[in-house]
């Protein structure tokens, strides 16, 4: 099977895509008499009831009708559709992406939690809640590397419209058993309050070695996967996934086609939402900040003789990153990581390596860390420093008049690319027909001073921008990174054509009457 | 002048065809007649790590020795030379199956896209009898547009390798990289082909153009030459240096180098800013340590204005002065002295500087290589183009991945090619050479172990356990 298809983002149909694969909803049975089909309805719900009270101290109770029936009863309420326009960067400008999700509120106050790759960066977000009422939000926070976004409903338009909802119950994923039942309830391929069934697959999946990315993003590294039969399709992400206690214990995230699904376990989520709600104010958005000691983990597996150690001891350091922490400390390639802070750190199977991962990432920033290693056949004793792990993908901004989009460098995607450091943007996408594209920059071009100015940051970028559209510089000059290369590059900007572009001036005729008729 | 040369000239004046134009139809019939006994096709066996691939491209007779020119892209500058075998050269005949001749290959000349082989001396033909090399003589002739012009090409090898004429006119001169004569009318013979104008005379060679075929055993559309003929040739004043100082059997041609690169041609606004007005200048983009450029104390974001004195070669393009630069600087000798004339920055003064050419650092295809069939692994000496390439010191020990065999134990354990192993089982690597010996005595000693090795890829090391099938 190729790791590939596994990969695939189960999100996000775009809106466009919707009215050409939606199948007709016309044609639903109608009941024979509405009396006795309401009758049937309490019936049957009272059964479900009793099932669901029965069977409440069962570890993994069956997914028989009646329970199916009371689960979805119990969760309905509190899953929404979100129809999100998410903002990204195409031909120099910033532009929204229309998408539909799902999403799973988890408090009285209207959280909504959902997937990244659904809310996240989103500007505009509207909620379809279960009684079909149809409510503006707003994103709270988002985590790119879990693959998480917390969104507020508002709250004024639910008290104003006397709009009810209810909460779902967060469980815990780590009781899970692998062959139990579990129920997804999202919007897939836009059709809301969808019900399927299926069972865990397995409840440690991982992809190692292969990364995962959404939108050029890291994401998937410090947790492994729920997998599960249940079936997704797009428009199901950061829909709940829930036990037959009705208790949610993942956010479906990934569908693979053929029954391989895969969700975020609930207990990966919950320090996100906590960390998430924690850091957000009014002016900033909630985001997790974690540490890195920039290296690589590789599994034991199979090298332990080589290595002379004892099974299931340490963990292979299968990369080290140019002047990061570890680095700095003195770890090489090749040595073996045998405890952290006094912790033993063991990695003998790919499974294992998320969460070593995560036990570094969880270490308080800029803390110094004690690590024990093994080289050849010498102990050492090490102290590193943690510093933030940062992403491969840095803020990005457009510049319109010069037409460019661009992005920070980050320490990350200079190592990636081996840039010789984390100054200067790079060039991401570009507008044809101006200036930036016409003067033949490329994408991926790292411009590093602006009119002899150094550009260290995208801040600093921005201030040379706007100064320089203030003083509308006929010519602007870059100096460029591209390959290995220094390059100049001459912007010529025609200040008269690109407010020409805007809304057109009021000009009174002024001229003989014949202007008028002129042609542009 | 070499005898061979000499004696050459001297049997084309006698060949000498009349003057006039070569459209009229008999001057034309002529001229194929002359010419096509000097056409064959060059075949070779390229006998590389996973399997063997037959090569046959057009060749045209250039000495009386059998001395026989192909286009560059036949003798592909990525294949290293040694897995090039086995060349004959096929010699066309109206009356039975082409005779193949024994050929040496001879080398390859990057200043002039040409590639080289000499048919072996000794009983050259079935009767035993010396084989009559014809020779065709390239000479530089000015070329005007509306010119007539002629090309004589080979037909694939399922059309016998018979010769073909192609009648065409000069359309336009182009000035790009390496400069180019373009033609209207029925367009130009396969590429390998010699072009002639009315009077007969060699006067260019059609070489590599894009979206054009090169080999004449392509199976998949063997007369895409035919029913898209080129529509460029290359005048012959630019590739006469090959017929003077040619390649040599058994060394690698010694070419310059300045130890400057990614140069980048400036744009007229760029020019402008730097206070140059329209003159053509190229900004050298990085320059490589212990080269004559460093010594000479060239850096990075400085331009170059004036070669020798002269202003630098205009292209139809900026982006095509950093090659004519390139071009021009690869036809002079190792040792031989350049001065550019320098701008620092802009608006200040200018400034000579003086270097003295290197010779090139080896390249990829000349480097010592070894398989391991077992894994599926091969290994070749490090050179300086994988440094500069993995942005590691260029006196950087190891070995760098030139094979990784599909479904083979090497791309189980994902091995990437150009992957540069630094370590082997725990020691470092220090040449091919140490590689294969500790390898072999590893494999000896421990026949079904796993060999771990610790690689660079993209600025980072991967720790890579190679299992052996078992």
């Amino acid at each position: 099977m190729s790791g590939q298809m596994l990969h695939g983002l189960a999100t996000l149909i775009v809106a466009v895509s919707l009215a050409g694969t939606a199948p007709p909803l016309e044609g639903k049975p109608q009941p024979t008499s509405q009396s006795s089909a309401k009758s049937a309805k309490k019936a049957a719900r009272r059964a479900a009831k009793s099932a669901a009270s029965a069977d409440s101290s069962q570890p993994f109770p069956d997914a028989s009708p009646e329970r199916v029936v009371s689960v979805t009863e119990k969760v309905f309420p509190a899953v929404v559709r979100l129809d999100v326009a998410q903002e990204i960067y195409s031909e120099g400008k910033r532009n929204l992406r229309r998408g539909i999700g799902s999403g799973v509120i988890i408090d009285d106050d209207g959280r909504i939690l959902t997937n990244y790759h659904v809310a996240g960066r989103a500007a505009e977000i509207y909620a379809t809640l279960a009684n079909k009422e149809r409510v503006p939000a707003k994103l709270i926070g988002d985590d790119h590397w879990t693959d998480l976004a917390v969104v507020q409903l508002d709250m004024e338009t639910v008290k104003r419209k006397n709009i009810t909802f209810t909460h779902a119950e967060l469980g815990e994923s780590r009781h899970l058993i692998i062959g139990e039942h579990v129920m997804a309830i999202g919007t897939p391929f836009g059709l809301a309050r969808t019900v399927t069934l299926g069972h865990v697959s397995n409840n440690e999946r991982t992809f190692y070695p292969d990364r995962m990315r959404i939108d050029e993003q890291e994401t998937g590294d410090f947790a492994n996967w729920i997998q599960m039969d249940t079936p997704i399709n797009p428009g199901n992400s950061g829909g709940p996934l829930v036990d037959m206690h009705g208790k949610v214990v993942g956010i479906n995230t990934r569908g693979g086609g053929q029954n391989l699904n895969f969700a975020i376990p609930i207990d990966t989520a919950k320090p996100v939402i906590d960390g998430i709600l924690r850091s957000a104010s009014a002016e900033k958005k909630g985001r997790i900040d974690r540490s890195d000691l920039g290296m690589d983990l590789k599994p034991m597996q199979d090298l332990e003789t080589f290595y002379g150690i004892d099974i299931n001891k340490g963990v292979l350091i299968n990369s080290v990153d140019r002047g990061s922490p570890a680095a700095k400390a003195g770890v090489k390639a090749q040595d073996i990581l045998l405890e952290l802070n006094g912790n033993p750190v063991n990695v003998r199977f790919p499974e294992e390596v998320a969460p070593a991962k995560k036990a570094i990432a969880d270490l308080p920033i800029g803390s110094e860390v004690h690590m024990s290693l093994r080289r050849g056949h010498d102990i050492l004793q090490l102290t590193a420093k943690t510093q933030k792990l940062e992403g491969a993908v840095g803020e990005e901004k457009e510049m319109k008049v010069w037409g460019l989009s661009v992005r920070d460098v980050t320490r990350r995607y200079a190592n990636e690319q081996q840039l010789d450091d984390d100054l200067g943007v790079v060039v991401t996408t570009l507008s044809n027909g101006y200036p930036a594209a016409k003067a033949e920059l490329r994408s991926g071009d790292v411009i590093r001073a602006v009119n002899l100015k150094p550009v260290t940051d995208i801040d600093e970028f921005i201030k040379l921008y706007e100064e320089s559209v203030k003083r509308k510089d006929p010519r602007v000059f870059l100096q460029v990174r591209r390959d290995r290369g220094q390059q100049s590059v001459i912007l010529k900007v025609n200040y008269e054509q690109e407010a020409a572009e805007g809304p057109p001036a009021k000009s009174p005729v002024k001229g003989p009457a014949t202007r008028a008729s002129a042609k542009p | 002048m070499k005898p061979s040369l000499l004696l050459l000239i001297g049997l084309l004046t006698l060949l000498s065809p009349a003057a006039g134009a070569a459209t009229d139809s008999t001057q034309a019939q002529k001229l194929y007649e002359q010419v096509t006994p000097s056409l064959v096709a060059v075949q070779y066996t390229w006998e590389h790590e996973l399997g063997r691939q037959e090569v046959i491209g057009a060749g045209v007779v250039v000495g009386e020795d059998g001395t026989v020119i192909l286009p560059l892209a036949v003798a592909n500058p990525g294949i290293p030379d040694e897995q090039m075998k086995d060349f004959k050269i096929i010699v066309p005949r109206e009356d039975a199956d082409p005779d193949e001749i024994d050929a040496t290959f001879i080398g390859r000349d990057d200043r002039t896209n040409l590639a080289f082989v000499r048919a072996k001396p000794g009983k050259s033909s079935p009767a035993g009898e010396t084989r009559k090399w014809k020779p065709i003589k390239f000479e530089d002739v000015s070329l005007q547009v509306g010119d007539p012009v002629v090309s004589v090409g080979v037909l694939p090898k399922m059309a016998g390798y018979k010769s073909y004429l192609m009648l065409a006119n000069v359309a336009a001169m182009l000035r790009g990289e390496v400069p180019q004569v373009m033609v209207s009318g029925g367009g130009l013979g396969v590429i390998g082909s010699p072009v002639f104008n009315s009077a007969g005379k060699a006067v260019g060679y059609v070489n590599l153009q894009t979206a054009q075929q090169i080999l004449l055993n392509d199976r998949n559309n063997p007369l895409a030459a035919v029913n898209n003929p080129p529509k460029f040739f290359v005048p012959a004043r630019d590739f006469l240096q090959s017929f003077e100082d040619p390649p040599v059997a058994g060394q690698s041609m010694k070419l310059p180098w300045m130890g400057v690169v990614q140069l980048t041609g400036l744009r007229k606004e760029v020019a402008e800013f730097y206070g140059l007005g329209n003159q053509p200048a190229v900004q050298i983009g990085d320059v490589i340590k212990n080269t004559p450029a460093e010594k000479a104390g060239l850096k990075a974001g400085w331009i170059i204005v004036k070669m020798n004195g002269q202003p630098l070669e205009r292209g139809d393009e900026p982006e095509e002065l950093p090659q004519i630069l390139r071009r021009k600087v690869l036809r002079m000798k190792v040792g031989s002295q350049v001065t550019f004339q320098i701008l620092e920055e802009p608006n200040k003064p200018l400034k000579d500087v003086t270097l003295t050419l290197d010779e090139q650092p080896k390249r990829p295809n000349l480097a010592q290589r070894w398989y391991d069939d077992r894994l599926g692994l091969g290994v070749r000496e490090i050179v300086f183009s994988d440094t500069y390439r993995a942005k590691l010191p260029a006196d950087q020990k190891g070995v760098v991945v030139s094979v990784v065999k599909p479904s083979s134990s090497a791309e189980t354990a994902r091995v990437k090619m150009n992957d540069i192993v630094t370590q082997m089982n725990g020691k470092p690597v220090e040449d091919l050479e140490q590689f294969k010996t500790d390898f072999q005595q590893f494999r000896k000693e421990k026949p079904r172990e796993a060999v771990i090795l610790e690689v660079t890829r993209e600025g980072n090391t991967q720790v890579i356990r190679i299992e052996p099938p078992q």
